[in-house]
């Protein structure tokens, strides 16, 4: 039977092929859509490996007659910031904090292996504290590190897995230049502080000294954990005391809560928008089909008729006519598959293949669902069809 | 072999009621060539659905081996017409987009029967309606006998006890419509295949063995004619 | 004749009403979301209030400094760099430098607004139409005097002062406090140029005149004389670059900024990474993806209009025996499609407006006035028409020339 439907449809392929190109079209268009939620779902349901509740980014834009002493006025806001009741931890960084639209890399490397590219993170100790990190291998860095040799660093899980691969981590020196190399510390299993639906990458979190720090040395950031239910009462109080400190500081206060939100907002808006579209899309295509199915079946009377007189049962015709439809929709997929087969395979893009094997496999089942819900009306109609009445229209 | 028994059809629509078959009583034995004849509209054609399982009666009921088929689902009336009863229409029926050797193994294909050995039936029936050279061909590039001698070899495919034929000759020239006949006649004589035929053409009625003529929806006749005639 | 070729295509869409539904669907929602995606590109490239004459402004937001090995910074110019050299600019009409806009902080009643701030000479306000709705601009006087005055914009008004007065009134932004002297209609944020919640006199920022790197924070907007002035002007800047690479400090080998408009900067800044102008490229891109997004409507167009004419071969034939002409059967088809497709563009053009109202008001975008592309509607519907006339008038054509009896049985096969 499934041979005679391939029959069927071959010999009627320059009538079909209109509908076998929009099955063509519409699984591309899936298969676009579906990757792309596909990959942002996946980075989504990875851990962030970090707390981001209750923590706040205060961000500093000195003036320029300020700029000689800017070590020493942080370091005063620093002391103001941890007498608040308010503040359970507190650590300075640069821009790049989580969710943040900055970020800082360098290219480290281990041994003879190629160099590769890092987020790098310059923190305080507490900054663990603030995050809530959970360190599995080695320890987080602390005052003993001061004065170490070479800077002691902690990377996490991707960066470890680069560079060392199965070999052990801590205690190794990886090299950033020909004249600088950190020590390994510790590894903390995830850090994912780009946005939720980025991939993790690496990450190395290098300790800030600021004993060490020259005098006009700034960290635009400061990020700090408050109590739960902390508000806009305290966000203030301590604005206006800041500004005491730092007199014509422009100091801007922002939860990492927010920063999530804008972040996610420009993965999930664009991908809404292509949902939408795409959903459009294919409704439009399951009414043509629809339509196009339901005519043809009506021109097809005859030949459901005689099919019937020859001893066809009703659920025989409609099994043949949702068959056709199937058959074409493979058609178009075989087409489909053709060119999608291509991503996964040259790796277009750095979507890992398993994610495009997922999308071929969800657009492909999409499209059958489609043919089969755009054809069980049409061939239901089909089966009615009065066999004596059919034979005699003509 | 099929038997009709008081059988009424009425047609209705809102306004009007039709009444196209009036207390047919008729009984086809087997090895039987049947001929129906009668004006256009007398009722012929929804006598041979009836017969051929397609339509039901508005009342009376169809005995098919001694089987009454009142009570059949549709499932068992499409087996029942696919292995007892051939169909040959005036119009051929053929489905464009299949080769003759495809259109011709249509009814093997609604039963469990392989793909090789339905293309060996197929060819069978063809050549006994000697279009052999022509299996390949679509129906588009054959001529009107042609194509319904592919008809009745796609009859023939299924085996049948019984060919129920509505104007075979119909669309034919006098010649083309000879051929298509001498097949029916030889089947019926050589093979013992069952057939009642539908047609205009008193020629070609008393060509078979027994005449059954119709008007306004009632049998007004019903002869035997002599063997011998051929 | 016209008046009864309507009258049978309107009494065709009536009796097929599941086909008329599906291309009055097809074409409607195609030329929505057509309709939708350019009056975003509108909204972020096309003139728009503040930047209404787009033909004649340039705008001066990158500077990108070569430091040999590879190795490049770029940013924002400073004020020293855009007042130095490009205030000094002899081509255009007048030039306006103002500072990027900086997130700030400010308090009320214990409720916290962030707000955008920009330090804009008073050049900014002539060559920008902004929509006042209440008092006025800062002009030369409050710019040199560095006068603690602000313009705010709509919602800012609303958020702090409320319904009650806001003219003269105090506004305490970053713990500075302004008077109000203007409030304006909102400026849409990806208008990066011009968008800010309050706007303060430039020389409030004076403490950043002294820095003589070359980058910074502010920006520049050029106002041509006329439309023709822009090769010029580009021109002129070119050289002010060169001549600055040339004077520069020793570190540095070479700078590069151009003055762009507003899509020109943009394609220069993401397809381009701040080197080539992509603007091609980048409509290039954007053509592709409208062709595919149209593609699979147009398939679906031909599709349904080959059925419906094909299934309205024995009327062809019917006509014909009644003595119709290949002509009349033509035109009777032409009129059909060329009435549903208006028929569905008058429902997209519906929709369209219906979306974007809903989307100005939902707030997705802020402070976005999106509104329709007039110019785009038509291509849409035109290239609808093209399509509609291809697919539902050619079958016909070649069902006309049938004889008779061949299409009254059903048409070619």
């Amino acid at each position: 039977m499934i041979r005679h439907l391939f029959k069927l449809i071959w010999n009627r392929k320059k009538s079909n092929f209109l509908l076998i190109t929009e099955m063509f079209f519409s699984f591309m268009v899936l298969f676009a859509v579906i990757s792309f939620v596909l990959y942002n779902y996946h980075n989504y349901k990875q851990p962030l490996g970090i707390n981001h509740q209750n923590v706040w980014q205060l961000s500093f834009r000195p003036n320029a007659d300020s700029m000689g002493q800017a070590k020493a006025i942080q370091e005063q806001m620093m002391q103001r910031i941890k007498s608040f009741p308010e503040v359970e931890a507190a650590s300075l960084a640069h821009n790049n904090v989580p969710f943040a639209f900055s970020s800082m890399s360098m290219g480290v490397s281990y041994g003879n292996k190629e160099s590769v590219e890092t987020n790098n993170y310059e923190v305080q100790d507490a900054y663990k504290d603030v995050f809530q990190l959970s360190v599995d291998q080695g320890r987080w860095f602390g005052p003993q590190d001061a004065v170490a040799l070479h800077t002691s660093v902690v990377i996490n899980q991707v960066l470890k897995d680069r560079l060392f691969g199965e070999e052990e981590a801590l205690g190794k020196q990886i090299k950033v230049d020909d004249s600088t190399s950190y020590t390994v510390v510790g590894v903390i299993p995830h850090y994912r502080a780009d946005s939720e639906f980025a991939e993790e990458e690496p990450a190395l979190f290098r300790r800030i000294n600021l004993e060490q720090a020259k005098p006009d040395q700034l960290y635009a950031s400061l990020l700090i954990k408050v109590k739960p239910g902390t508000g806009v009462v305290f966000e203030e109080k301590m604005v206006k005391d800041l500004s005491r400190i730092a007199k014509d500081w422009t100091i801007e206060v922002t939860t990492l809560e927010k920063m999530r939100q804008s972040k996610s907002k420009l993965t999930w808006v664009p991908m809404a928008a292509m949902g939408v579209v795409c959903g459009f899309l294919i409704f439009n295509v399951a009414l043509g089909l629809f339509g196009v199915l339901w005519y043809n079946i009506n021109r097809r009377y005859s030949e459901i008729g005689l099919r019937r007189a020859l001893g066809a049962t009703t659920r025989q015709i409609r099994n043949q006519f949702v068959g056709e439809v199937l058959v074409m929709a493979t058609f178009g997929l075989l087409l489909g598959l053709l060119l999608a087969a291509q991503f996964p395979l040259l790796h277009v893009f750095q979507l890992s293949a398993e994610i495009y094997w997922q999308g071929i496999g969800a657009a492909a089942l999409l499209i059958f669902l489609l043919a089969i819900v755009c054809a069980v009306y049409p061939s239901w109609q089909a089966a009615k069809i009065h066999p004596a009445v059919a034979l005699h229209e003509e | 072999m099929i038997q009709l028994q008081d059988i009424e059809k009425v047609y209705r629509t809102k306004t009007i009621e039709t009444v196209a078959l009036h207390r047919v009583n008729l009984h086809v034995e087997r090895g039987e060539f049947v001929s129906i004849m009668g004006p256009s509209g007398c009722g012929k054609s929804t006598l041979l659905n009836i017969m051929g399982l397609l339509d039901d009666p508005s009342s009376g009921q169809v005995i098919i081996d001694g089987q009454p088929v009142k009570t059949h689902s549709d499932k068992q009336l499409a087996r029942l017409r696919n292995e007892k009863i051939g169909f040959v229409f005036q119009s051929y029926h053929l489905i464009h987009d299949l080769s003759v050797v495809d259109n011709v193994e249509l009814p093997l294909l609604y039963r469990n029967v392989s793909a090789s050995e339905r293309r060996k039936r197929a060819l069978a029936a063809l050549e006994k309606v000697g279009l052999s050279a022509r299996t390949k061909h679509f129906p588009s590039q054959l001529s009107g006998g042609q194509r319904q001698r592919v008809a009745i070899a796609r009859a023939l495919a299924g085996q049948p006890e019984i060919i129920l034929a509505d104007e075979p000759t119909g669309n034919l020239d006098s010649v083309m419509g000879d051929e298509i006949m001498d097949i029916l006649l030889r089947l019926n004589q050589e093979e013992g295949t069952t057939i009642v035929m539908v047609t205009h053409d008193e020629n070609m009625a008393l060509k078979t063995n027994r005449l059954v003529r119709f008007f306004d929806g009632q049998q007004v006749a019903d002869s035997r004619l002599v063997e011998a005639q051929i | 004749m016209l008046k009864n070729y309507i009258k049978i295509a309107w009494a065709v869409l009536l009796r097929r009403k599941f086909f008329t539904f599906i291309s009055l669907f097809g074409i409607s929602f195609t030329l929505m979301v057509l309709m939708v995606v350019t009056s975003l590109f509108d909204h972020v490239f096309g003139p728009q209030m503040p930047e209404r004459e787009t033909d004649r402004l340039l705008f001066v937001n990158n500077l990108r400094e070569e430091q040999g090995e590879g190795y490049s910074s770029s940013g924002p110019p400073s004020y020293f760099f855009l007042d130095r050299y490009v205030r000094r600019m002899q081509t255009p009409e007048k030039v306006s430098v103002h500072s990027v806009f900086n997130p700030v902080n400010s308090y009320i009643h214990n409720k916290k607004l962030a707000l955008d701030i920009k330090h804009t000479d008073q050049q900014f306000w002539e060559i920008l139409d902004f929509h006042f709705l209440e008092g006025n601009p800062f002009g030369a006087q409050e710019v040199k005097n560095a006068s603690r005055v602000a313009v705010i914009n709509q919602t800012t008004r609303k958020n702090y002062f409320g319904t009650g007065p806001a003219l003269g009134q105090t506004i305490e932004v970053d713990q500075v406090k302004y008077r109000v002297i203007g409030v304006v209609e909102d400026v849409p944020v990806l208008r990066i140029h011009s968008y800010a919640d309050v706007w303060v006199p430039i020389t409030l920022k004076s403490q950043e005149f002294k820095d003589t790197g070359l980058r910074g924070g502010f920006f520049a907007t050029i106002k041509a004389r006329q439309a023709a002035d822009i090769p010029k002007i580009k021109e002129e800047y070119d050289r002010i670059i060169q001549e600055v690479s040339r004077l520069n400090p020793k570190e540095t080998k070479q700078v590069h900024s151009f003055a762009d408009a507003i899509l020109e900067s943009f394609a220069r800044a993401f397809p381009g990474n701040g080197k080539q102008d992509k603007v091609t490229f980048l409509y290039t891109m954007m053509a592709l993806a409208a062709f595919l997004f149209m593609l699979l409507p147009t398939i679906n167009l031909v599709n349904i209009n080959i059925s419906r004419i094909m299934e309205r071969s024995s009327e062809i034939g019917v006509r014909k025996a009644f003595g119709a002409s290949s002509n009349t059967i033509i035109g009777q088809f032409v009129v059909e499609n060329v009435f549903l497709t208006l028929l569905g563009g008058l429902l997209g053009f519906l929709l369209s407006a219906g979306v974007l109202a809903l989307i100005n008001d939902s707030g997705i975008i802020v402070y976005s006035q999106l509104g329709l592309n007039l110019r785009v509607f038509a291509w849409g519907l035109l290239l609808c028409l093209v399509f509609g006339l291809i697919s539902g008038v050619y079958p016909a054509f070649k069902m006309s020339r049938l004889h008779a009896v061949e299409a009254l049985r059903g048409g070619s096969k």
